[in-house]
């Protein structure tokens, strides 16, 4: 029985490739879609298939979880029968252990190295697939009556053997090993030696397909059974190294399949030798975009709750069986602290009254400075002497519910903007303010519209005005964060559990005493940065890339709290990116990969009905900038305006650009044209005044 | 914005907590610490202010010590004596000549503590001994250096050429000025050619220059010299050298400081001989370290500290 350890981290591990086979299996979730990753990954089906995704997205995870020595885990005994039930035996390599960027330069011709690595990697996969057999038929007479027989046919499928015949398949493991390990010693000293003395003695591919046909042939329980190449990592290797793999995969013979592993800006080529044909998707394999298709998922969040039910259980947090497990995933969002929703979130918004008992709420603060600043330069219709502002202060207040105060001084500004007679805009608001909060019946209404669609960008104002920090609490929203990255859940919880602890609470023990508010605030926080960090790639574009995401989460911040925010919860833009500059539209796709950016649907622009590309920042970055974690409203960028954001060339035009939306978008000159940059001046120095 | 300042303190304070700081800031101990500060309404910030200075808080753990004792071992004392070996000697690299030399010297010497037996100097006398691998023979203390014969003090050691005052910590340097006073003078009467050294973990530089100065040690040397720019709100100080933090002002920070620290020891608000320190080790927080960070003497005003210190107990108020 695990015993329950209050300093350990049920989240520490985030990373599969950390975990053991057994931690593998003991922490495999499947996705509730019928079928589940079975078939999805249909692992006996001949089509070789790229199995992409973002960093975290679960990729090792599922594809460790296909191959053999989980196999044997689930089987127990009688495994090569069970393989027979299975039709197929998995056989993993990650491309990181290959140390791949050995196979280059050193004074070497392209072409040695790239028989050279195929050689190597030929040699690797057989062993492979050699060891899995000898492990799975330990014991049985079936590969003991054979062997022989299957080892003189392997053998025959060298050129040329040099070495010991082995007899058994255990020796030959041991002379392909040893046969890996001098080509090794030869890549390694090439440098040195000035040579690359290589023999390579089977030709390309051979191995690969060869030896599971010779095993099937001559192994009944497995003759029926798909070798299944799990090639994990596949960023890993360079363009020729890639385009090697995209041979095999072409030229793939039964029963050999591939599923190759990779993250969405890995695939360098799908060309290959054959020819220098490319691969073509749907013809020579398929494709599943992981973390899109979670993302997709209406059952994602159930998926996401299990996955740290099964965390939690695993470390003694959850007792009982799977049932006790499923009680858990229902209510597992009454772990986490949250603000009650109250009709006009009055208890969401206290800290506004508290906080302001007595003197002018900031936001009325900010109210009465605009429309005297309106006043002065003739901006302001409507308001022509000091009662009038204040008679306009009066109509907007609705002291009880500082979120309805909110909600009347954006309408406000709506009527500036379309400048409106601001005293009778005030007394409408405020007619309307009361009919809304007295209505019986929900309507519908200019009012009640504004309410829901700004309400959480109201709050936010709200907090950031009262100097509060920004709330992202309660589990959906986490999950929400993780977009279909199940890593940058568990860095969330690993974070937030980290601090509750730090902060002497016992998360995940008493059902009584969720995880504050503080604790999430705080550990959200860390992770953001982290994933922030973590997300950066390096050279280059990797600098490129993270400052045109801070522009774009200026650009965001500057809508969500401007006095009259153009779109509400912004967090997406649209963008012709036909008509931007080719580097831009280059680090879009490169922030799209490393997936700052998460592509969505494409759109339709409003005016011209013309369908734009579309993206969202990743929610985990809106902590950065205090933005919406859920996407509603989509800022429509010009291609000047992309053009400033995304190409470094131009961003010396990101100030102005942001200064325009800025304006429009702000009292009081709300986009008035020739007010926008003199008047600025003149603002900032009453401001200074 | 106030919180995501004082969010990013609290972060780092986390960071040191889970890492360096032996766990001694943990959240329910900074909260408890921080209700130490009033914050008035109409001053600034009190509590991010109390947090930018701990969050630059400098903390020697055991391990760390240790490893400080070792250092000054082998750079203070071992390997200056090795150099002379090797000058007076050709720049010899007989390794067995050297290390006979080496003991012969090491033989002649008696490490000893500063202060009394129960003193933190003294105290780490023993990891000194341990990290070093040293005989127990190479130990004394002070009392020990003279002994008496017929009305008369004479050396109890007259073969030992050689004494090493260990330390962890020199502020003003008044200890040790007083250690000149009380013993120096006669050893030094006793045996002028012995050389007489003080060999200190941390000390700043105003301690160091006032011991080279005003004593008759004939070597002052430490591991860790706190220069100007540790004291917290010197004209230089590296606390306030940062792109400056909205909420955070040197001048306030000072101003609190001040008060709470006249509260404390009005004698001593900023810490002993106002050395202004934000320092700690494993085993004590030295007084020259700002009273608001260790303050908790039987007897005082009330106050939660952050880094205890074990006082002497010299009393309150006497």
């Amino acid at each position: 029985m695990i015993m329950l350890n209050p300093h350990t981290n049920p989240f520490n591990i985030t990373k599969a490739v950390d975990f053991s086979d057994q931690e593998i299996q003991d922490y495999w979730i499947d996705i509730p879609e019928s079928g589940g990753f079975l078939q999805l990954m249909k692992p006996t089906s001949p089509m070789p298939m790229f199995i992409l995704g973002g960093k975290g997205s679960g990729k090792t995870h599922l594809m460790r979880y296909f191959s053999y020595p989980l196999q044997k885990i689930r089987h127990g005994n009688d495994v090569p029968e069970k393989l027979k039930d299975d039709r197929y035996v998995g056989v993993y390599l990650r491309c990181g252990g290959l140390n791949s960027g050995r196979f280059k330069e050193k004074s070497q011709s392209e072409e040695a190295w790239e028989g050279v690595f195929a050689y190597y990697m030929d040699l690797w996969l057989s062993q492979l697939v050699v060891g899995t057999v000898i492990d799975a038929y330990r014991g049985c007479a079936e590969l003991e009556l054979n062997q022989e027989k299957v080892c003189k046919s392997i053998l025959d499928l060298f050129n040329t053997w040099d070495e010991e015949l082995p007899t058994s398949l255990e020796k030959l493991l041991e002379e392909l090993s040893s046969l890996q390990k001098h080509v090794d010693v030869a890549v390694n000293n090439c440098a040195i030696s000035g040579e690359l003395k290589v023999k390579i003695s089977a030709t390309r591919g051979r191995l690969v397909f060869g030896i599971p046909q010779i095993l099937s042939e001559n192994l009944p329980a497995i003759r029926e059974c798909v070798f299944l190449y799990l090639i994990d990592e596949f960023e890993n290797l360079s363009e020729s190294q890639q385009k090697y793999v995209n041979t095999l995969i072409r030229e793939k013979e039964m029963p050999c399949s591939f599923k190759v592993g990779g993250r969405m800006y890995g695939i360098k080529t799908h060309r290959t030798y054959s020819a220098d044909e490319e691969n073509k998707e749907g013809s020579e394999f398929e494709t599943i975009r992981l973390d899109a298709l979670l993302r997709a998922s209406k059952r994602y969040h159930l998926f996401a709750k299990r996955l740290i039910v099964r965390r939690l259980s695993e470390h003694g947090y959850v007792t009982g069986d799977v049932k006790a497990q499923e009680v858990m995933v229902k209510s597992i969002s009454d772990w986490f602290a949250t603000i009650p929703q109250e009709p006009f979130a009055k208890g969401e918004t206290s800290f506004v009254i508290e906080k302001y008992a007595e003197g002018e709420r900031p936001y009325f603060q900010s109210l009465r400075r605009n429309i005297e600043k309106g006043r002065e330069l003739g901006l302001a219709p409507g308001v022509s002497s000091p009662e009038d502002v204040e008679a306009i202060l009066v109509s907007l207040a609705c002291t009880d519910y500082p979120l309805l105060e909110k909600v009347n001084i954006f309408l406000f500004y709506k009527e500036w903007s379309d400048r409106n007679n601001l005293r009778e805009a005030a007394e409408t608001i405020a007619r309307d303010c009361q009919q809304f909060l007295h209505s019986k019946v929900a309507r519908k209404t200019r009012y009640s519209r504004a309410l829901e669609h700004f309400k959480v960008d109201l709050v936010a104002q709200l907090l950031r005005e009262c100097d509060k920090p920004q709330r992202y609490l309660g589990i959906d929203t986490f999950i929400d964060m993780s977009v279909g990255l199940p890593r940058n859940l568990l860095i969330l919880l690993k974070s937030i559990f980290a601090w509750a602890v730090y902060k002497g609470e016992t998360p995940f023990t008493d059902p009584h005493t969720p995880i504050s508010a503080k604790a999430q605030q705080a550990g959200v926080a860390e992770a953001a940065d982290w994933f922030f960090g973590d997300a950066r790639m390096l050279g280059a574009s990797g600098r490129l890339v993270e400052d045109s995401i801070k522009r774009l989460g200026t650009m965001f911040r500057t809508v969500r709290f401007a006095d009259k925010p153009s779109e509400c919860s912004c967090t997406s833009f649209s963008c012709d990116l036909s008509r931007v500059t080719d580097e831009a539209r280059r680090i879009v796709d490169v922030a799209q990969k490393w997936s700052l950016l998460i592509a969505v649907s494409d759109r339709r622009d409003r005016g011209s009905e013309r369908i734009d590309d579309q993206f969202q920042l990743n929610p985990m970055l809106a902590p950065r900038w205090d933005l919406a974690v859920y996407r509603r409203g989509v800022l429509s960028l010009t291609p000047d305006e992309c053009n400033a954001v995304f190409d470094e060339a131009k961003q010396s035009d990101f100030d102005r650009a942001l200064k325009a939306r800025e304006s429009r978008m702000n009292a009081p000159s709300f986009g008035t044209k020739g007010v926008d940059d003199s008047h600025r001046d003149l603002f900032v120095a009453l401001e200074n005044d | 914005m106030t919180q995501n300042v004082e969010q990013e303190f609290l972060a780092r304070i986390k960071v040191l907590h889970d890492t360096v700081w032996e766990g001694h800031a943990s959240g329910p101990a900074v909260q408890q610490w921080l209700g130490n500060f009033t914050c008035p309404p109409d001053a600034p910030d009190e509590r991010l202010h109390a947090l930018c200075l701990l969050s630059q808080f400098m903390y020697f753990g055991s391990r760390q010590m240790r490893v400080l004792l070792k250092a000054l071992y082998r750079d203070k004392y071992k390997y200056p004596i090795v150099e002379q070996i090797r000058r007076a000697n050709e720049d010899t690299l007989d390794v067995p000549f050297i290390q006979a030399q080496f003991q012969q010297t090491l033989d002649a010497t008696r490490f000893l503590g500063i202060g009394n037996p129960s003193e933190s100097g003294v105290h780490l006398l023993y990891y000194f001994r341990q990290e070093n691998q040293l005989r127990k023979k190479y130990f004394i203390n002070a009392h020990e250096i003279f002994s008496a014969e017929a009305d008369k003090r004479i050396l109890r050691f007259p073969q030992v050429t050689r004494y090493v005052f260990i330390d962890d910590f020199c502020g003003s340097g008044s200890q040790g000025k007083r250690y000149s006073t009380d013993i120096l003078a006669e050893l030094k009467k006793l045996s002028p050619t012995s050389i007489v050294s003080y060999h200190v973990l941390f000390a700043t530089s105003d301690g160091l220059n006032s011991l080279r100065s005003d004593t008759l040690f004939d070597a002052v040397e430490c591991i860790y010299e706190l220069d100007s720019t540790f004291k917290c709100f010197g004209s230089n100080s590296r606390y306030f050298k940062t792109t400056p933090v909205e909420g955070i002002n040197k001048t306030e920070a000072e101003k609190m400081c001040r008060k709470y620290g006249a509260q404390l020891d009005n004698a001593n608000p900023l810490g002993f001989g106002d050395c202004q320190l934000l320092i700690g080790f494993h085993h004590n927080t030295p007084n020259n370290t700002l009273p608001i960070i260790w303050f908790d003497e039987p007897g005082g005003p009330p106050w939660t500290p952050i880094f205890r210190r074990y006082s002497k107990y010299f009393g309150w108020g006497k």
